[in-house]
């Protein structure tokens, strides 16, 4: 058994001596996180400024019907009015952003204390136009509003008789808790696919990549038993899938507390920060998940006899784990007896809950009991088709 | 040294079926010999050579490496064996010092055994410049030597050697075929594959002619040019493995 660690010293030297391994083990999850929020970050600054910079053109179609309408919407400051006589061409080349059709009847449906109707026409795949329809809308509801308030001057009735229930919703989650509950999107997601990446590489070079080196052979003739030359490549995979866990994680938080782009805004005012406690938990959980990351990586690696016939192989499987880790973010995806045995999903729904501070422990156990068993079934699986000439010596 | 009786591998083709690659092989091979495997290209040489040194498993028969079986020690009988061909390559990542550790490593050797080693090896090599060089920056001919000092960090009593001069140029070829000599003199049992007669002329002190995965004929180079009324080993291996392949 001493041989597993002299393959494994080697197969680690051998591996932080290659740039890919390099890329995806240590650049990509420290560098990932934070470009991603300050790309996000100055991507959603600059559509929200733009945005609000923008004043949208709107043409007034049947200015004569409601003249102080007309007249509220000139001066809202809001809005840029232009004379544009056929409207719905005009919207459609973009010369303008948003009609206001006011009806035929709409001063005298006000003079009669009925309704008055306005349409506002936009195009709702432009953002300008839906933006500018907004505010259009904003524009003329409060007109709406001063109307009814001198109606209701006129009656002597109050605000408080048309308004006879008041709701008002208060959030009781700590700052804390949205912090978590942030950190509690991203994180799981970010981590097992990170999980995945990190082992991918170094997989693929110390199995298909022996092969397609001719090194392999070389190696199968050494003293070393077969479970002993898999089980120190399998180590040095693990070990690469685990310290980009390390990294990512390390990097996320170092990009929350630093507030750096997306995260600051998403942020606000509250902090958002995870207790060592839960960030302990996740790191414990994620130990048999790399571990079966890798041992299946690995052995899918070995069927193939070159990288680039491996890295067609392993790619798909990243799909395959998105979807589960994209539905454990989903709202209205909870934990329960049955998602607990659901490989991916459960793990990633285990540190949702564990980030955001209610750890269930029957579930933690569940989740990492068939993340151990599902591992061992992966490694048994390795270590046989280690032992397969038909897949070592593939022709 | 090496004692094979009725040795067979067969392969399942999804193509071709069942392909009897060796088939009821018996051979042996003594200390201080060279025994040299020749055949055709698909006669089952590689195939022989790889069932010697474990990497594959007889699917019948057995043989005995330096007194352990093939099938229960496997381990032992590649402790017994230094391997070099043209598919067991090097990592050229690793520099050829680290190489050599490594295998020495996995031959259950200590640092200060493979310390003293890599000294005596590297020089009789010639190593010494490169040797903390990665592989990946060497030339063909250095590379070889590296394969050759990776074969022998154990001292193996063992040689097996497939083709180890295909594609190889005359000064690396040289080294390999000097190399062979020193294991004779050294005692151990050498089994050479090769399809260049010239080189099994010259280094062949036992010959055994294989196709189709069986032996055709055998002997030393004066019993099979009798055998055959030949004369040079070329004109033998025709005459054995026939006409119409030989040529």
């Amino acid at each position: 058994m001493r041989n597993i660690g002299v393959v494994y010293r080697k197969e680690m030297i051998d591996s932080l001596r290659d740039r890919r391994t390099i890329i995806s083990m240590i650049v990509v999850p420290i560098l990932l996180i934070p470009l991603l929020a300050i790309g996000f970050g100055s991507l959603a600054g600059v559509q929200v400024s733009r945005v609000r910079r923008m004043v949208p053109k709107v043409a007034i179609v049947g200015e004569e019907n409601g003249p102080i309408l007309a007249a509220v919407l000139r001066s809202s400051g809001e809005l840029e009015v232009v004379e544009e006589e056929d409207y719905e061409s005009a919207l459609r080349e973009k010369r303008i952003d948003v009609a206001v059709l006011i009806t035929e009847d709409f001063t005298v449906n006000l003079e009669g204390e009925a309704s008055g109707s306005v349409k506002v026409l936009y195009d709702e795949t432009e953002i300008k136009s839906e933006s500018g329809a907004r505010r259009a809308a904003g524009v003329v509801t409060s007109y709406g509003d001063s109307v009814l308030a001198s109606r209701l001057e006129e009656k002597g009735i109050s605000d408080e008789f048309i308004n006879p229930v008041v709701v008002e919703r208060i959030s009781v989650a700590s700052k804390e808790k949205i912090g978590g509950m942030i950190a509690g999107m991203m994180l799981p997601y970010l981590i097992l696919i990170l999980a995945m990446t990190g082992a991918m590489y170094p997989a693929i070079d110390l199995t298909a990549g022996e092969k397609e080196r001719g090194t392999l052979e070389t190696l199968l003739l050494s003293s070393a038993t077969r479970l002993e030359l898999v089980m120190g490549k399998f180590l040095a995979v693990f070990t690469a899938s685990f310290v980009t866990v390390l990294l990512a994680s390390t990097s996320m938080l170092a990009t929350l507390k630093g507030g750096i782009g997306a995260m600051s805004m998403a942020g606000g005012e509250m902090s958002i920060s995870i207790s060592p406690v839960s960030l302990l938990i996740v790191f414990f959980m994620m130990i048999p998940v790399c571990f079966f990351f890798s041992a299946i990586l690995i052995s899918i690696a070995l069927f193939a006899k070159s990288y680039k016939e491996a890295t067609s192989y392993l790619s798909p499987l990243l799909t395959v784990l998105i979807i589960p880790a994209v539905v454990s973010v989903l709202p209205g995806t909870e934990m329960g007896p049955k998602i607990s045995l659901i490989p991916i999903l459960n793990t990633s729904l285990a540190f949702k809950s564990v980030l955001m501070g209610s750890v269930d422990w029957r579930y933690l156990g569940v989740v990492f009991l068939v993340n151990v068993a599902l591992a061992f079934l992966a490694l048994l699986r390795a270590v046989k088709l280690f032992n397969t000439e038909s897949v070592l010596f593939r022709a | 040294m090496i004692k094979a009786v009725n040795l067979t591998k067969v392969f399942r083709d999804r193509r071709r079926g069942e392909v009897r690659a060796v088939d009821g092989l018996d051979l042996e091979c003594r200390e201080g010999r060279v025994f040299g495997l020749l055949g055709p290209n698909g006669a089952g040489k590689t195939t022989t050579l790889r069932l010697l040194s474990t990497i594959l498993k007889p699917t019948a028969g057995t043989a005995e490496v330096n007194g352990y079986d093939l099938a229960t020690q496997p381990e032992k009988v590649r402790s017994q064996v230094g391997f070099l061909s043209g598919d067991t390559r090097l990592y050229d990542r690793l520099t050829p010092r680290e190489i050599f550790y490594y295998f020495g490593r996995l031959s259950g050797m200590g640092d200060d055994l493979i310390g003293s080693r890599t000294e005596e090896v590297f020089d009789m090599l010639r190593m010494g410049k490169y040797a903390d060089t990665r592989c990946g920056r060497l030339s063909s001919g250095m590379k070889q030597k590296v394969s050759i000092a990776r074969t022998i960090v154990h001292d193996p009593p063992v040689m097996i050697m497939d083709e180890p001069t295909a594609g190889l140029d005359i000064m690396a070829t040289r080294t390999v075929v000097q190399f062979i000599r020193e294991c004779r003199d050294a005692g151990k049992c050498t089994v050479l594959s090769t399809h260049i007669m010239t080189e099994a002329e010259k280094l062949c002190d036992d010959i055994a002619v294989i196709d189709e995965g069986r032996i055709k004929g055998s002997g030393t180079l004066d019993g099979l040019l009798k055998k055959t009324g030949a004369q040079d080993l070329e004109d033998a291996f025709i005459k054995i493995v026939g006409e119409e392949k030989g040529s």
